[in-house]
């Protein structure tokens, strides 16, 4: 092989680390419990500490986007207000998860009142946040990279976001997380030609590349810090329910007094709750029975929801949802029973079918 | 073949959100993001419903949390299944009465799709969000998809970047991307109005009242607890010892939960937790002799 040949494969491999995923974390011992007992936190507002795009890959940028048959690149979050989106993509998917999280606009005012809006960007002074708004922790996040780097046969757009947890309490670090995606275009994309190899990389200048790696990496940044997925889909670890059923026939629709009992066979030693469609949630099954045996043990849970006066309603789904909180994440199923459920004076002569 | 070809190229042209605002009266400061109707999985349109819900309050809009909104739309008999929920089973303005707002957001039609022939492939989620105010006007509509194109056919310049999309195509973490993506550009599209309405902080809750009930089944004890609270609050009340997490009933203005413990282990401590419309909180308790 000559040299030239190791060059252009010694290049190629370089570069292949241009696209990809980067992450350092850590997780404090403690977290998993805090997170499970409803720990609420506050997010402050983002910083920006990553460097400006280059003279070069700023001006290529429009015409990345022309070639990419993109509208515009309106959509794009100019810097100033990148930490603003950045940290309210974070608190959307965060509250979707385990935490507590403050809004945003609460989080603001109330500091704001308190004479502290210079504190909400100093990680020391988590505690006389936490105190203010009354919260367990404060998380702070910087945008450390944000910027298209044109290499005229390669672009690397990378979009990277740290976060950090502080226990209000404490002062102590729970988490941090270090995280950097980047997308190379170029020669790491295969070029087929010529011509593909001068495009593509000003093709990958484009916005959307920057807004997806954003979106990406705020998303991930929270998986890390929620300690598992979120609507993510049925592991072969989550635990699960083989029978869910009310428990007994009823005729008619269940009145003012009357109980709803529920039964429901799956994994043991997990929270169980059943839903009477969306008007009652949640609401708890006991582990009363457990059945040892060698294909998976398998639990019984019962639980009851005892009619108010004017609860009415026809048709409602019968869902229970299992939930097995381990070490690093939470797991969760969810699975209808195949009749639906009648309160009150309704028409539905079966009540429970 | 041909028209998903042409199909194909026209669409990956036509980027951005394709909507209409239909007045130019303020932006509706109070709005409430009804369950989404379509073909894409429920969870899916859950998601993309909580996310919206998220989205918006971040640039200011109040917003009832979704569980305060289904329990409400439940109790008056518009959602019973929410697989099947259709916006049309009553009119907007008598939902945004019932929830206390100003407009209500409408998303119907979501789904997704998703297909790779290799040569080409596309998955894409999208639908149509409108915005209804409480006096019956249309403040705002939209029609969006987010989508990912590509395939060896578009991609032929780039087949190591298309191998590696092949294996993302499809996937569960794919979708969770789109509905991001779809979910940003909408709100980010939807006025924002002046300001954020005030909120009462904090969220006023009394202390719960228990008494014993009758109709407790042998061995077992039945226990009423009742609470004061904000109208349309989520009340969820804790036994210790005994289940947490019980979620309550509106009766006469009290949030209510009847409910049968074990004979031998009579509550101690009784807690009440509260959600308001636009997420204040608030708790308290009372001890048992």
């Amino acid at each position: 092989m000559n040299v030239r040949a190791i060059v252009v494969v010694a290049t190629l491999l370089a570069l292949t680390a241009c696209s990809g995923t980067s992450v350092s974390r850590r997780e404090d011992p403690q977290l998993p419990a805090l997170r499970a007992g409803g720990y609420r936190i506050a997010v402050m507002p983002f910083s920006v500490s990553a460097p400006d795009d280059d003279f070069l890959s700023a001006s290529l940028a429009p015409v990345g986007q022309l070639l990419s048959l993109e509208v515009s690149a309106g959509n794009l979050p100019v810097r100033d207000r990148l930490a603003a989106e950045t940290r309210s993509t974070v608190v959307a998917w965060l509250q979707q998860g385990a935490f507590e999280v403050v809004e945003p606009w609460v989080t603001d005012t109330q500091v704001a009142h308190a004479g502290l809006a210079a504190a909400m960007r100093v990680p020391g002074r988590a505690a006389e946040v936490a105190r203010v708004l009354q919260v367990d922790g404060v998380l702070y996040g910087d945008v450390h990279r944000w910027n298209r780097s044109y290499y005229a046969v390669q672009t690397v757009v990378e979009a990277g976001l740290r976060l950090e947890l502080i226990d209000g309490g404490s002062g102590r670090s729970l988490f941090s997380t270090e995280r950097t995606e980047s997308v190379g275009s170029g020669l790491t994309g295969g070029p087929t030609g010529f011509v593909s190899a001068a495009t593509e990389p000003v093709a990958g200048l484009r916005a959307s590349h920057l807004r997806e790696l954003t979106r990406s990496v705020a998303r991930a940044a929270v998986v890390d810090l929620n300690g598992g997925d979120l609507a993510g889909e049925l592991s072969p670890q989550a635990p699960r329910l083989h029978l869910i059923a009310p428990a007994r026939i009823h005729d008619g629709p269940f009145v003012a007094g009357d109980r709803i009992d529920v039964i429901a066979v799956g994994t043991p030693d997990c929270d169980v709750r059943f839903d009477l469609g969306r008007l009652r949630t949640g609401v708890p099954m006991q582990q009363v029975a457990v059945r040892r045996d060698p294909r998976g043990d398998r639990a019984t849970y019962v639980g009851h929801w005892i009619v108010q006066p004017g609860e009415q309603a026809d048709g409602l789904p019968l869902l229970c949802t299992i939930r097995r909180q381990g070490e690093r994440k939470v797991q969760a199923s969810r699975y209808r029973w195949a009749g639906a459920i009648a309160l009150g004076a309704v028409t539905s002569a079966v009540s429970a079918r | 073949m041909r028209v998903a070809l042409l199909w194909s190229a026209l669409a990956a042209g036509c980027g951005g959100v394709s909507y209409t605002v239909h007045d130019t009266a303020a932006a509706p400061a109070r709005v409430a993001v009804l369950p989404f109707a379509g073909d894409a999985d429920l969870r899916t349109r859950d998601l993309a419903r909580a996310l919206l819900v998220a989205r918006l309050r971040a640039r200011g809009f109040a917003v009832p949390g979704v569980e305060a909104i289904d329990q409400r739309l439940a109790a008056r008999g518009w959602l019973a299944d929410p697989e099947r929920f259709s916006p049309a089973v009553a009119a907007p303005v008598a939902m945004a009465r019932e929830l206390g707002v100003d407009a209500v957001i409408v998303g119907t039609a979501l789904s997704e799709s998703s297909f790779n022939l290799l040569a080409i492939r596309r998955q894409a989620f999208g639908g149509d969000v409108a915005c209804d105010r409480a006096d019956g006007r249309r403040y705002f509509t939209c029609s969006h998809t987010a989508s990912r194109f590509g395939g060896f056919l578009l991609m032929s310049g780039q087949v190591l970047a298309e191998l590696r999309a092949q294996g993302q195509h499809g996937t569960p973490a794919q979708s969770i991307a789109l509905v991001d993506e779809f979910v940003e550009d909408v709100a980010g599209v939807l006025p924002a109005p002046a300001a954020a309405p005030a909120v009462a902080l904090p969220l006023p809750l009394g202390e719960p009242m228990v008494v014993r009930a009758e109709g407790a089944p042998a061995n077992g004890q039945r226990w009423q607890v009742s609470v004061e609270a904000p109208a349309e609050a989520i009340v969820r009340i804790d036994f210790e010892p005994g289940p947490i997490g019980v979620p309550t009933a509106w009766h006469d203005g009290i949030a209510v939960v009847v409910i049968d413990l074990p004979a031998e282990r009579s509550p101690t401590r009784v807690r009440a937790h509260a959600v308001g419309r636009f997420g204040e909180t608030a708790t308290s308790e009372r001890r048992l002799p």
